[in-house]
């Protein structure tokens, strides 16, 4: 069954950040996305992931993936480090990079940034915080990646 | 070379399990901290450490690990920047509840069920291991440990209404209550941190306070770092066996498992399919075809030259939490670049045992702690993976689980053990749970020296 990250941060509204976030808008699609591209189907854990900036002052990275986030979240700090170092660079109030890419504060600082959806999922998921997750449909049902890829290999 | 090592500092189950048949676990609630420090103070020296000479088995030894609920009752962090940050540098799976996630707890595993129903994970503050040879040995400190608990205002937690604290006991052997040998398989470690010795595997990964930068574990600095370094993160687990169960599965099932096989043998080669080893121990990686004493406690072999399970069935206990040479699939190779996450394992059986196919209401199992210094990447992985085999790209089934521990209330769990032949593949069909979660808690084992610090 698929659960949602829903990674949320105010960008710093500095004239340094700002201009950075330009740069990163111009380089995404040829320097930041074949990465993330790579590692997302190689690991054939993610549904869909995409992120978003709102007015300049929001980030948002939105992904449905399988599994346990609590079993990946490392994972991903390994295989995208560019990538999120370039996010928490952004990101208002985030501890230094070099302060927060180990397993334990990469994994706390993400957990902070996680939004939760509205409503209540129909299948009981559990939440990062013990509760009950917020609502997320999916046409697929509890089918994951490698069931999906399977079926349609056949 | 790394730091000095001092195995007097480090407390000796973690060094290396104990061959004494009773153990007993009594679990505390802490009443305050004076009172916790006083009880700490009277028994840190009776503490078995790496240092003692255990070759003659003296009687008791004892062992104490803390809570993350119980470092702060007990003032741990009073001196050191207080909780909020001491909460900062802990991990989250020493601090939280147990994941019920990732222990695929549920239904009548699920943590609402634990203890007995007569407390929760949380009231766990403190935990004695007692490891002895007699049971006049057992009672007499287990009377001392009580009275000293009583002075000191700690609270023994009783999981049962009739207040019998979980008491470990070999019945035959090294066996377990499934019939299987026990403890022949343990990460060799190198706790010397000797130079150029792949074939041992870093203490950082079991002992605490030796930075690893792909075995992290923390908290990886100051003053935190000092508190937990020489110890070890403690999984308390205590489950129920259902060998009756079990039994009447061995007998329905073996004739659909080993046709050509008279109804015993037929018995014995599917138990030996669902663990990976022979009940006598003989891994089937080395003798597919049955036992051999010469090699009932062989522990040198990989399945690299099993690629399609025709020896060892990938979902067999053994092949899940101990995958040797076996590919991890992307994500966990790149999670897991030093190889298979392992644990060490001290543990016994409980309960008087049982023969046939009629459960007679007692309680049985196995009662004892996994070790390490990632509870996440080191147990939860283990757990997760018992649940899901979906850590490797060879388990054709990705939904599968370990036929013996699996919990089949894991949401689209398959219940079918595939056990590869040369004549194909036969399906076991209709898994039912062997094994039940009756608790879990996660601890720290602390060193010596902090427990004397946390004795004043």
């Amino acid at each position: 069954m698929a659960h949602a990250l829903n990674l949320t941060f105010k960008i710093k509204q500095d004239a340094e950040t700002l201009q950075k976030l330009q740069d990163v808008k111009k380089v995404f699609a040829s320097q930041i996305q074949p990465a993330i591209d790579s590692v997302l189907t190689s690991c054939k854990l993610v549904h869909f992931a995409r992120i978003l900036v709102i007015d300049d002052r929001y980030m948002m990275v939105l992904t449905e993936y399988d599994g346990d986030h609590l079993a990946y979240t490392e994972f991903f700090r390994v295989n995208l480090p560019d990538v999120f170092k370039m996010m928490f660079s952004l990101a208002e109030g985030a501890p230094p990079w070099d302060q927060i890419n180990n397993q334990n504060d990469f994994f706390n600082a993400s957990k902070v940034l996680q939004v939760r959806s509205l409503g209540e999922s129909t299948t009981g998921e559990p939440d990062a915080n013990g509760g009950v997750a917020g609502y997320l449909f999916s046409a697929y049902g509890q089918r994951e990646v490698k069931d999906i890829l399977a079926k349609l290999a056949d | 070379m790394g730091r000095p090592f001092d195995r007097s500092n480090v407390q000796a189950i973690i060094l290396k399990p104990y061959a004494y048949p009773i153990s007993r676990h009594l679990i505390f609630s802490i009443g305050n901290k004076k009172g916790a420090r006083a009880f700490v103070r009277e028994w840190v020296d009776s503490v078995a450490h790496g240092g003692r000479d255990l070759s003659a088995t003296p009687e008791p030894l004892i062992n104490i690990a803390i809570s993350w609920t119980g470092l702060v009752k007990i003032g741990a962090f009073d001196d050191i920047g207080g909780v909020d940050q001491a909460a900062a540098a802990f991990p989250w799976d020493f601090r939280d509840d147990p994941h019920q996630e990732s222990l695929g707890a549920f239904g009548a595993g699920a943590p609402a069920n634990w203890w007995g129903q007569q407390f929760k994970s949380a009231d766990i503050d403190l935990i004695c291991h007692l490891y002895c040879m007699t049971e006049a040995g057992l009672e007499s400190t287990t009377t001392w440990l009580r009275e000293s608990a009583a002075r000191t205002g700690l609270r023994e937690l009783f999981a049962s209404s009739g207040g019998e604290a979980i008491t470990g006991r070999a019945y035959d052997g090294r066996k377990l209550h499934f019939g299987y040998e026990d403890g022949i398989s343990h990460p060799p470690i190198n706790w010397d941190d000797v130079p150029d010795r792949p074939d041992l595997l870093p203490r950082g990964q079991f002992l605490l306070g030796d930075w690893l930068e792909n075995a992290q574990s923390f908290p990886k600095d100051d003053p935190w770092k000092a508190l937990t370094t020489d110890g070890s993160y403690v999984g308390y687990f205590w489950l129920h066996q259902d060998v009756a169960a079990f039994n009447k599965f061995l007998r329905e099932q073996a004739p659909v498992a080993a046709p050509h096989l008279p109804q015993g043998d037929a018995e014995e080669w599917l138990a030996a399919k669902l663990m990976g080893r022979w009940r006598d121990g003989t891994p089937l990686s080395l003798s597919p075809d049955g036992m051999n004493p010469a090699l009932a406690t062989a522990n040198d072999f990989g399945y690299a030259d099993d690629p399609n399970g025709l020896k060892c069935p990938f979902a067999a206990h053994i092949r899940i939490v101990n995958g040797r040479d076996q590919p991890l699939n992307f994500v966990n190779k790149s999670m897991f670049p030093a190889g298979f996450p392992r644990v060490l394992r001290r543990g016994s059986p409980y309960g008087p045992p049982l023969t046939g196919e009629t459960d007679d209401g007692c309680d049985r199992g196995i009662v004892g702690m996994f070790l390490c210094a990632n509870i996440n990447q080191q147990i939860y992985s283990l757990t997760r993976w018992i649940g899901k085999t979906d850590f490797s790209d060879v388990y054709r089934d990705q939904h599968g689980q370990d036929p013996l521990v699996g919990n089949r209330s894991i949401p689209s769990a398959s219940t079918t053990f595939s056990i590869p032949t040369d004549k194909g593949t036969i399906a076991i069909k209709g898994l039912i749970d062997f094994v039940r979660l009756q608790g879990v808690a996660f601890l720290l084992m602390p060193s010596l020296q902090t427990l004397r610090h946390l004795s004043i």
